[in-house]
């Protein structure tokens, strides 16, 4: 038909991904450990700065290494979770940097 | 040491003569308590191996940043403009934020280092070690950097200063 444009619709291919979404998560963990030494309050303040976290944010991990021995903070590529690891080691924290299984 | 006036990017404390002493004294007590590098991993005994130079660039950084954090507070504890000495008696402390966590993270340093040289105890336990003269001022660094960290951590955490609190004692 005279003045009509065929629209070819592109052929979609939906990719077919055979990873989770877990598998695609980054795969370095930011752990901190509980310790005798670190004030409670001192922790919470440390997790607020480092991590910008609201006050009940970072209070929840603060519990979750003084109740449960460490708290999993963050999970990101490796140079973002070092660069985490490296400022919470700055405040005397007892953070590592661990692989995710 | 009291907060005695709060600003924007700014706290004021006031320190008696004793505080001053106790806090000065402190911070030269950090020389004595050096703290050693720690594993950059706990559970993952292949991240060396993935990652080589990882141990070796916290350790650079560490050591770096101790220097740095303790050059800083003592410029901030020798300058009469952020640490001045009131002629009615005692001390007054200025602090910004990024002041007030230098001055938080050289004391916590400090009371780390003592602890690990106490032999890392849980004072929570009742295996809470005896006070000797060897080990004195381990104790005396751990109460004073409580005592300090706490009027810093209320501060930056928000409180307000006491009105009625007169500006020396």
């Amino acid at each position: 038909m005279p003045g009509t444009i065929e629209i070819v619709q592109p052929d979609v291919e939906i990719a077919k991904d055979s990873k989770s979404s877990e598998a695609r998560t980054p795969g370095y963990l930011v752990v901190c450990w509980n310790d005798p030494v670190n004030l409670m309050p001192y922790v919470t303040h440390v997790f607020r700065t480092v991590f910008a976290w609201d006050r009940a944010k970072a209070e929840k991990h603060m519990r979750e290494v003084h109740e449960k021995g460490k708290s999993v903070l963050a999970r990101e590529a490796f140079e973002k979770a070092e660069f985490y690891v490296h400022q919470l080691r700055k405040f005397s924290l007892h953070a590592t940097l661990e692989t995710a299984e | 040491m009291k907060l005695i006036h709060r600003g924007v990017d700014q706290l004021v404390f006031r320190l008696s003569k004793r505080e001053h002493e106790a806090l000065t004294t402190t911070l030269r007590l950090a020389a004595l308590f050096p703290r050693g590098n720690e594993p950059l991993s706990r559970e993952s005994a292949g991240l060396n191996k993935q990652v080589p130079s990882a141990q070796a660039d916290l350790d650079e950084a560490m050591a770096d940043h101790r220097l740095e954090q303790t050059a800083g507070v003592t410029a901030l504890i020798t300058d009469p403009r952020r640490c001045t000495k009131l002629e009615a008696g005692g001390w007054r402390l200025t602090l910004n934020d990024a002041d007030s966590n230098r001055l938080l993270q050289v004391l916590n340093e400090i009371r780390v280092g003592a602890w690990e040289k106490l032999g890392r105890p849980d004072f929570e336990s009742e295996k809470r070690p005896a006070v000797t003269e060897d080990n004195f001022l381990c104790f005396w660094a751990f109460q004073l950097t409580d005592l300090f960290e706490g009027v810093l951590l209320a501060a930056l955490e928000g409180e307000e200063p006491d009105p009625d609190l007169p500006e020396v004692d």
